[in-house]
């Protein structure tokens, strides 16, 4: 029994450790992009204006003396114990708390944006590709490059200067803090970076159901006397799916960039917000910790995705 | 009732703007089975699309001609009467392919599907155990629950033809069933079709490219060339005698027994849809024709010629059964 | 005979694969489109701050709404919005051509060279070491490194902020050409062909050149022209955050940023650089979509 269950499991633990790989490379870059600042990174925090003695202080804490080994084995000690560091800027802070406050942010506005994408990105898509009235198809492809070519930064402006400031039916930026008053306040930010995400799901369906619908079995189906109602919901649609599921996967990272750029629109607290101060402040650990954790949660989502991958398709579950 | 149960007569299909079927005529006579065999690009899997009322999705017409199916004209059929006659008088053994069944869907469901469409009524999952054991499936109960990649061909194959059973259809159009499959496997098959005949009495189309398979089991056969059906009639009689140059030269290029004989092959290649030459379609490459002017200027009817049943496109036929 | 003359000779258009221009277009009208308008804008940030260098800095009436006299207003110090959007296309269009350049050389080079290597834990970790950058969001790292290089930094000539972007897009991008490039050596490298060649006794050189070179740079420069238009995003994004293109060097998204506090009285100045961004996006997507479905239609 168990010798049966390793086998079945091995390409997945493969992936797993491929991705185990991928995560120490994530952590091995982010500790020499920071170090590899020309000049001292200390008085690169402090200014110009500091003492010699107040850098020499700061470098000691920051640990910047040691050799470079010595540095990146006490920063993967001190990470494997959950440990970022703490703010340069403001040393009482940890960074694990800076992540952790504004994460949550960010992430409900990933999760609203993702819902939108697939609730309207997978209809539309299948009525591209499906339908048989002329204008449909080729309507829904322009829609679909004008889409993927405005950035979703200005299509937020544009959502602000509309429902936010003339019409006013919305907020333009802020955030309450609790919910249920919260979802107002990400309704157009996600609505926002939907709009980089649903042309991408409507492109992915259309195309998958185009396929699908030229596949024999479809064919086969409609010859065995079913109805074409029920060919398109029970076999096309699902077969349509997979794709989707990857192509969601493939730009999660690009989604949490996105984030980044939509929370500057609209004053939202979130990780991007966060970052681009950490950016403006210098300072130097708190950056590395958020690109750390983007980092790793994209990896993460990646290994999901693949084992998910694994469970919807059959194909790829057993071999025969 | 007609003694056909299907007929065709002067079918001609366009596809966008080619003739894709020019001038097909045949017969499938009540309780028998009707071989019909060519080439690829002959027209095989057209015409059965024709009998499934499918060629709309390919944006076919028809142009010229009559099908006629029991008392009905098949051609003037709407989608809704298509839906009477699809998979409950006329059902379709597509070659069994991976892709002729749905990958994500276990192969119980996809039987259970088509009965509760077919046969409301019925107790879909006993329904589908009585059709697999009927198509001779070994442990139907297991071969449910399994996914269609996980087949092999020739069950598969058996699965594609439990489903076409399931609405007892009167007509059974099997296209290129025994093509992906080994000898051994296809014995079976053929076997099965053979005893599925016999059983129910239900009519039987066979599409191939094999000769050896419609020696075996067709009482009749159509031979396809260029989207034309050039001789038709009894199976022992047109392979014995053909009737025209084509049925003799698929004869001779078949490579036979213990021979030390070259194989000999057919010159040239059938003509492209949209490429076929004035006169009769396989002047070019006939050695019977030798460059005959009537060959080259007129396209032969098919006519009767020999023995009584038997039609052959051919202006000199009797030069062949002399 | 009916069937097409195998034996003649094959025209050179149709042996190396180039469409003749006519029928590109008539087959295309997305293409012809995508073109005009690229060209238009292409042309509009070479010409017009010629005929007027002084116009971009030069200070005005504030916050004045589009006219003749300035077709894009002005901004609130009064300087003319068109002249700082066509100088900010060159800024723009130069690092999307600039930056793709370089992703496209380095990418492509280091994958061809892990796909073509004979030791798979080589390709293994040149994998994984993809991946990781991958992993990272795109915009995150650009800024990442842009703090590393320093936003003010200037180099020679170059504004301030440029440099920054430039390594940051390029250091996120290379790795998108890398993993298209190995894919598509792995798969030609057991193609019989190259396989047959190997046996012959060709140089490795040689076979990268004639017969794996063409397909890895058709597919990448297919994917380079997509990536165009994310870089010129991406760019106008940076200086949206303040992280990129610094002022006063006129930027889309830098105009942007500093017309937002007056969105609500003149939306020109956020709006109409908006626009300019959102028509070459438009224009490269077209250009892209029409090469894909040709190369799909042909094969």
């Amino acid at each position: 029994m168990a010798p049966r269950i390793l086998r079945r499991s091995r390409p997945l633990l493969a992936r797993a450790g491929q991705a185990l790989a991928v995560a120490f490379i994530v952590v091995v870059i982010t500790f020499l992009l920071v170090r590899i600042t020309p000049g001292d990174p200390a008085r690169g925090i402090l200014g110009t204006r500091a003492t010699t003695d107040a850098v020499a202080a700061l470098r000691a804490q920051l640990h910047l003396n040691e050799p470079l080994w010595q540095q990146f084995t006490d920063y993967f000690g001190a990470l494997l114990h959950g440990d970022l560091g703490n703010s340069v800027i403001t040393p009482g802070r940890s960074v694990w708390s800076v992540v952790s406050s504004s994460f949550p942010v960010t992430l409900s506005v990933i999760v609203l944006t993702t819902a939108i994408a697939t609730l309207t990105g997978i209809p539309i898509g299948l009525w591209a590709a499906l339908s048989r009235r002329r204008g449909v198809d080729v309507g829904v492809r322009t829609a679909v490059s004008v889409s993927l070519a405005t950035p979703p930064f200005l299509f937020g402006l544009v959502l602000v200067f509309v429902f936010a400031l003339t019409l006013g039916v919305l907020p333009a930026g802020g955030w309450p803090g609790s919910w249920p008053q919260n979802f107002s306040y990400i309704l157009l930010p996600s609505v926002a970076l939907a709009g980089f995400l649903t042309p991408l799901v409507v492109r992915t369906v259309r195309q998958a159901a185009l396929d699908v619908n030229d596949e024999e079995f479809v064919e086969a189906a409609l010859a065995r006397g079913l109805q074409s109602r029920t060919i398109v919901a029970r076999h096309v649609l699902p077969n349509s799916l997979l794709p989707v599921v990857t192509v969601l996967g493939l730009n999660f990272a690009g989604l949490l960039g996105g984030a980044v750029v939509v929370e500057a629109v609209f004053n939202l607290p979130g990780i991007g917000t966060q970052l681009v101060q950490a950016v403006q402040q210098r300072d130097y650990t708190v950056i590395q910790g958020i690109a750390l954790m983007t980092a790793l949660v994209v990896v993460a989502v990646n290994l999901v995705v693949d084992l998910l991958y694994a469970v919807i398709d059959p194909r790829t579950r057993r071999r025969s | 009732m007609t003694p056909n149960v299907l007929s065709i007569e002067h079918l001609a299909v366009d596809i966008g703007g080619t003739l894709a079927l020019a001038d097909v005529s045949l017969e499938v006579p009540r309780g028998s089975c009707t071989g019909i065999v060519g080439e690829t690009g002959s027209g095989k899997t057209l015409t059965c699309r024709v009998m499934t009322g499918l060629i709309g999705r390919i944006g076919g017409r028809a142009v010229r001609g009559r099908v006629t199916f029991e008392d009905a004209d098949l051609l003037e059929l709407t989608e809704p009467g298509w839906q009477a006659i699809r998979g409950r008088e006329i059902a379709l053994v597509p070659q069994a392919s991976m892709a002729g069944l749905d990958p994500v869907m276990r192969v119980g469901r996809q039987l259970e599907e088509t009965i509760a469409r077919l046969t409301p009524g019925l107790d879909a999952g006993a329904r589908a155990t009585e059709l697999l054991e009927r198509v001779h499936m070994p442990r139907p109960q297991m071969v449910k629950r399994l996914y269609p990649h996980e087949l092999s061909g020739g069950m598969r194959q058996r699965v594609m033809i439990a489903l076409a059973l399931t609405g007892r259809p009167r007509l059974l159009v099997a296209d290129e069933s025994t093509t992906a499959l080994d000898v051994t496997v296809q014995r079976g098959i053929l076997a099965l079709l053979a005893e599925l005949r016999e059983e129910t009495g239900m009519s039987v189309v066979l599409v191939t490219h094999d000769l050896a398979v419609v020696q075996s089991v067709a009482d009749r056969v159509a031979v396809m060339y260029a989207g034309t059906v050039v001789e038709s009639g009894a199976t022992e009689q047109v392979l014995a005698a053909p009737a025209h140059p084509y049925t003799r030269a698929l004869l001779a290029a078949r490579p036979i027994g213990a021979g030390r004989t070259v194989l000999s092959s057919i010159p040239g290649t059938p003509p492209a849809l949209d490429e076929r030459p004035p006169g009769c379609p396989f002047q070019p490459r006939c050695a019977q024709s030798g460059g005959r002017e009537r060959c080259r200027a007129e396209e032969p009817p098919l006519r009767p010629v020999a023995q009584a049943g038997r039609r052959s496109a051919c202006h000199f036929a009797e030069e062949l059964t002399r | 005979m009916g069937t097409a003359n195998l034996e003649g000779p094959v025209p050179l258009s149709r042996r190396v694969g180039v469409p003749a221009l006519r029928n590109v277009v008539g087959r295309s009208p997305a293409l012809a489109v995508g073109a005009v308008l690229l060209g238009a804008i292409v042309l509009m940030a070479v010409v017009v701050p010629l005929l007027d260098p002084g116009a971009v800095d030069r200070l005005g009436t504030p916050l004045q709404a589009p006219s003749w006299a300035h077709p894009a207003g002005t901004d609130e110090l009064g300087r003319d919005v068109f002249a700082r959007i066509a100088a900010a296309g060159r800024i723009d269009l130069g690092i999307a051509v600039v930056g793709v350049g370089a992703s496209f050389v380095i990418g492509t080079l280091l994958g061809t060279l892990a796909g073509l290597s004979a030791r798979g834990w080589v390709d293994a970790i040149f994998m994984r070491v993809v991946d990781a950058f991958i992993a990272f969001p795109f915009t995150i790292l650009v800024l990442v490194i842009v703090v590393v290089v320093g936003p003010s930094r200037t180099f020679g000539p170059i504004p301030a902020g440029l440099p920054a972007t430039f390594i940051g897009l390029v250091a996120t991008s290379w790795a998108w050409y890398a993993r298209l490039a190995r894919g598509q050596t792995l798969a030609l490298r057991e193609r019989d062909h190259v396989v047959a060649s190997r046996l012959i006794g060709y140089s490795t050189l040689r076979i990268v050149r004639r017969q794996l070179a063409p397909s890895v740079v058709r597919v990448n420069a297919a994917y380079a022209v997509a990536d165009a238009t994310l870089f010129v995003i991406a760019t106008a994004s940076l200086a949206f955050l303040g992280a990129g293109v610094q002022p006063p060097t006129p930027e889309w998204g830098g105009i942007m940023f500093e017309g937002r506090s007056y969105l609500q009285n003149a939306w020109w100045i956020t709006f109409l650089p908006g626009l300019t961004l959102a028509l070459t996006g438009l224009s490269l997507s077209l250009i892209t979509d029409a090469l894909l479905s040709a190369k799909a239609a042909k094969r």
